[in-house]
């Protein structure tokens, strides 16, 4: 498994395991900077990987300490963190994305000298929850319309753009390798979204 | 200097937040069709047969980040219209919009305009 940069903890729901008396596996879903729940038991030997409602659940085999830790760091950039507590991976790709993010949602109002509004916070987590679900990652931009854009682009020439605002929809602009322009609305759900992308690249 | 422009005149436009130079561009060394996005006028400064150098040069005291230019001819190509309107400050001062009663740029619009810009400026 390989570490990644340590992040704010209350900004990413993530997922962790650890091991209780090294037979038993659970899955406990983070929230913040404490536990909120408490999954499934069940044996497990070696390093086994699940998924379940899009979370990522890692099963591994720790040592006899029992222990379940309620205050679970993030990604961190140490090879070790906590004892019996597994890292989760996270690509390169992905981590820019989140970086992105966070530049973005520092930007304050009138960040573009013509009264371009700073970004929402509820926008920001709504993206932040996409990147990290998304299967392929895209390139974001922030636009003056109080919304940020996914982009993709292939080697063809075709392009895909999804833009997200406050609402639940999403705009999809697509252009194809023939020139050929479109334009639809869809829910800005993750399965939307991935279904688009999927399509895109075939 | 009034409002007509030549097709081949060019349009510069300073891309922000200069504290994020890099903040529009594509892995690919292109410009995102975001840039191009702003409902309350897409600010440019025209050239006015300037030379570009001369432009940018006088652009960069008030400020720092990158700096674009495309031409008059690439936004009609779009139907887009550029509008000469100069301000206290800057008599150069000009915009593009969608159309003559549409301000903001459409998505198709903006595509074509990002594909077609030039770097001029680019802050490191």
């Amino acid at each position: 498994m390989k570490a990644v940069k340590q992040l704010p903890n209350e900004s990413i729901n993530k997922v962790c395991s650890t091991l209780v008396r090294a037979s038993i596996a659970t899955s406990i879903v983070v929230m913040g900077n404490g536990a909120v729940s408490i999954g499934h038991a069940q044996e497990c030997l070696g390093q086994m990987v699940c998924y379940h409602n899009e979370k990522t659940n890692v099963y591994a085999s720790f040592f006899n300490e029992p222990s379940i830790y309620l205050d679970v760091p993030g990604y961190s950039n140490v090879e070790s963190v906590n004892p019996g507590v597994e890292k989760v991976v996270i690509s390169e790709e992905k981590l820019e994305n989140l970086k992105k993010l966070e530049t973005i949602a520092q930007l304050e109002d009138d960040w573009n000298a013509n009264g371009a509004k700073a970004f929402s916070g509820s926008l920001i987590t709504k993206v932040r929850n996409l990147v990290m679900f998304l299967e392929i990652q895209p390139e974001i931009f922030p636009t003056a319309c109080e919304s940020l854009q996914l982009e993709y682009d292939k080697t063809d020439g075709s392009h895909l753009e999804i833009e997200l605002n406050e609402s639940e929809n999403a705009e999809v602009f697509l252009v194809d390798d023939n020139g050929c322009e479109s334009i639809i609305s869809i829910s800005a759900s993750i399965e939307a979204i991935n279904k688009v992308v999927s399509d895109f690249y075939g | 200097m009034d409002s007509t422009f030549d097709g081949a005149e060019r349009l510069y436009r300073a891309v922000y937040p200069p504290s994020h130079p890099g903040m529009y561009w594509k892995k690919d060394g292109r410009i995102s069709p975001s840039a191009f996005a702003d409902p309350k006028g897409f600010s440019v400064e025209r050239g006015f047969y300037r030379k570009s150098e001369e432009i940018v040069e006088k652009m960069k005291k008030t400020f720092s980040g990158c700096i674009v230019s495309l031409g008059v001819q690439d936004c009609r190509d779009v139907k887009a219209v550029v509008k000469y309107l100069p301000s206290q400050n800057n008599e150069y001062h000009s915009e593009i919009h969608g159309s003559d009663t549409v301000v903001l740029l459409n998505k198709s619009q903006r595509y074509h305009l990002a594909e077609v810009a030039n770097e001029e400026y680019m802050e490191e």
